[in-house]
């Protein structure tokens, strides 16, 4: 009970996996990267506004060496990622990777990739759950508190029968007047949807407050959540990290990279090594138990680097998982010529749920209704000269919107995580191999054929070859490396996601899930990270 | 060939007025300027790319020929990330973000007219930009293989 218990990363999972021992009353020192991005400008500010009243507008949009301008051919995107955010998926100068079949995307920053998440919050059901050592009713609590820390908005409708129902709900968010027209429709067309194409749509769930919670505020709608919500209504791991910081039995050490762990004779982990991110050498540091949670990949890479290191073993992790999402940009032709406003939540408000034969393959998708927004990616990926697809663009900006379809993926053993031969400065390259499985264009397509649909019903129009297909690693929902199962297995964990490998080791962030469904995984990250704080520590 | 400042400026007031058909303000000529000074991404391009620019700079009608025809035959060209570039500046920068905000009053079969008289336009943009440009277009290619 003295020994600090060692925490690695500051991600969704290793904060709420933090809290709830320092709540415990346990010591816990936690090793972090730790890049830290800027505060807010102009909090009062709309969309608009901001515009008007920085000195240096476009810099603050655009960032000073103007990255965040999407030109011609940055990969079918509708946007970037904002120059306030780079510091999230800002690289390592001594981390490498290489990869196959995927783009994977990397962070090292205080609240880790969470804090450029959208804020999707949806729970797994028993069916999702059917691979993992536990169902929904080991989870129900977890969720509940995770809800209550963070702050949950949404509504219990149509999406309630694929996502359960858990408590500390806050009321749903206010939907801008898009999404209003649509759920309008979506009523009247309700009965047919359901039964002809197995599709619902209902509020998403999201990590943004509709009421104050503690020292924060309700979202006041400036159309900003992309560029970093100014009075913290939309939830970020930062924030739960803040408050970890006023408990005095927490230590916090930012600013080291832990590159692996060592051994003892008993086979237990007896110390970490780690290196200062400014420069210097390694430096160890003593550890009873070691939980990481830096995200699957880079903690997967901890794991392979210290079995390099103590047996010269060049093992590969198998199973790693990632949600493919397809992009369907839509207009819808009511809402056709009508004024914009920027006083609005800008992103997600609904979601589509689309039904199948096995539960596990439920598609599930996010509606973003295009309110604040930089429109050049969109304008010039139309088919036409930029002045003509700018009056396009500016009079149908409020009937566009987007749809991300999420797709459920699981373990295969061709795909997995290894070190490559290849070094920079001492530090082998992490190398990913990832290819879909046999039968996702065939899921894809008959999801597409169900948006389509859908949208139809609903008076909306997919322009014709504006559909996008993310590479795989685009949605960052990485998991499976070290997966949980009843049957003990090298390189497998228990059900309170202990190592089977090292008795002293725990991972609680996505490595661990043995099945990646259709939905976004930080809500479940963050109470899989709660679960395993009481029951095992 | 490298612009220089006076061309550039130029280049954006001309490119300013095609897309948006007002004139540029001092602040958005600096951040063009400073744009092409800090990514060489907006001055590099092919011999042809540079005769596209060119040709656009002269006057909005022929910006709009030239980036017609880039929209087809070289989207991701020098000409289309400049027009790019300046589209992104216009838009994070008051007043003209507020133009590009504006919606066009009328009713739904006022902007379909609209919208057919523009996609018609287009269309013969297309024509003439091919006509005038293709040919130059291959040309300069089937030069920079010989030379290459």
């Amino acid at each position: 009970m003295n020994a600090p218990i060692v925490v690695v990363g500051s991600g969704a999972s290793g904060v709420h996996f933090t809290l709830s021992l320092l709540r415990k009353g346990h010591k816990v020192t936690m090793f972090d990267v730790g890049r830290r991005g800027t505060l807010p400008v102009e909090p009062e500010a709309n969309f608009t506004e901001l515009k008007e009243r920085l000195s240096d507008p476009s810099a603050y949009f655009l960032g000073p060496n103007y990255d965040g301008v999407l030109l011609p051919n940055a990969d079918g995107e509708y946007y970037g990622i904002p120059p306030g955010k780079n510091y999230i998926f800002e690289a390592s100068h001594d981390f490498r990777h290489s990869a196959r079949g995927f783009s994977p995307l990397f962070s090292f920053a205080r609240g880790g990739l969470a804090e450029a998440w959208t804020g999707g919050c949806y729970p797994l059901n028993d069916a999702e759950l059917t691979d993992f050592p536990f169902g929904y009713d080991q989870m129900r609590a977890h969720y509940s508190e995770v809800a209550r820390r963070i702050g949950i908005s949404g509504e219990v409708d149509d999406l309630a029968r694929f996502m359960p129902v858990h408590d500390n709900l806050l009321p749903p968010l206010r939907l801008d007047p898009h999404s209003t027209g649509l759920m309008k429709l979506y009523a009247r067309k309700r009965d047919r949807l359901n039964r002809n194409v197995g599709a619902y749509i209902g509020r998403t769930r999201v990590a943004t407050l509709s009421q104050p919670l503690g020292s924060r505020s309700s979202c006041t709608y400036l159309g900003r959540c992309l560029w970093g919500c100014p009075v913290n209504a939309l939830y970020t791991p930062s924030q739960t990290l803040a408050e970890c910081l006023s408990y005095p039995n927490f230590e916090y050490i930012p600013g080291m990279h832990v590159d692996y762990f060592k051994l003892g004779p008993d086979h237990r982990i007896r110390s970490i090594v780690a290196r200062p991110t400014g420069g210097g050498t390694e430096q160890e540091f003593n550890v009873e138990r070691l939980v990481l949670a830096a995200g699957t990949l880079l903690s997967t890479k901890i794991v392979l680097l210290s079995i390099l290191r103590a047996s010269g073993e060049r093992v590969q992790l198998r199973g790693l998982m990632d949600n493919r999402q397809i992009l369907v940009p839509f207009v819808n032709l009511r809402m056709l010529g009508q004024p914009f406003s920027p006083d609005n939540y800008q992103y997600h408000l609904l979601g589509i749920g689309i039904e199948a034969g096995d539960p596990r393959d439920y598609v599930h998708g996010q509606i973003t209704t295009l309110k604040t927004a930089l429109l050049h990616p969109i304008i010039q990926n139309l088919p036409l000269d930029l002045r003509t697809s700018t009056f396009i663009t500016r009079s149908m900006r409020t009937a566009l919107g987007v749809i991300n379809v999420n797709f459920r993926d699981d373990r295969r053993e061709d795909n997995y995580v290894t070190l490559s031969e290849k070094t920079t400065e001492g530090q082998p390259h992490l190398e990913i191999s990832y290819s879909p499985s046999a039968d996702e264009p065939a899921r894809m397509r008959e999801a597409m054929k169900k948006v389509t649909k859908t949208l139809r019903m609903l008076g909306c129009i997919i322009p014709p070859g504006m559909a996008h297909v993310r590479p795989m690693g685009a949605s960052v929902h990485y998991a499976g490396t070290l997966p949980m199962t009843e049957k003990p297995a090298p390189f497998t964990t228990t059900e309170y996601c202990q190592s089977r490998d090292f008795e002293n080791l725990f991972v609680v962030d996505g490595s661990t899930y043995p099945f990646l469904p259709a939905k976004n995984i930080t809500f479940t990250l963050m109470a899989n990270a709660v679960r395993v704080a009481e029951a095992a520590f | 060939m490298k612009p220089t400042g006076d061309s550039m400026k130029s280049e954006c007031v001309v490119f300013t007025r095609y897309l948006l058909g007002c004139p540029a303000q001092p602040y958005v000529v600096q951040k063009y300027t400073d744009a092409h000074r800090v990514s060489a991404v907006f001055s590099t391009g092919s011999r042809f790319d540079d005769l596209l620019v060119r040709v656009a700079s002269v006057h909005p009608a022929l910006t709009r020929l030239a980036d017609s025809h880039a929209r087809m035959f070289v989207p991701t060209g020098l000409l289309r990330k400049k027009l790019v570039l300046l589209l992104a500046i216009l838009e994070t920068s008051a007043p003209s973000c507020h133009l590009i905000d504006a919606v066009d009053r009328g009713g739904k079969a006022v902007l379909l007219f609209r919208l057919f008289v523009k996609g018609m336009a287009f269309v013969l943009n297309v024509l003439v930009g091919a006509v005038l440009f293709l040919p130059l277009q291959m040309i300069l290619a089937s030069d920079r293989r010989k030379t290459g």
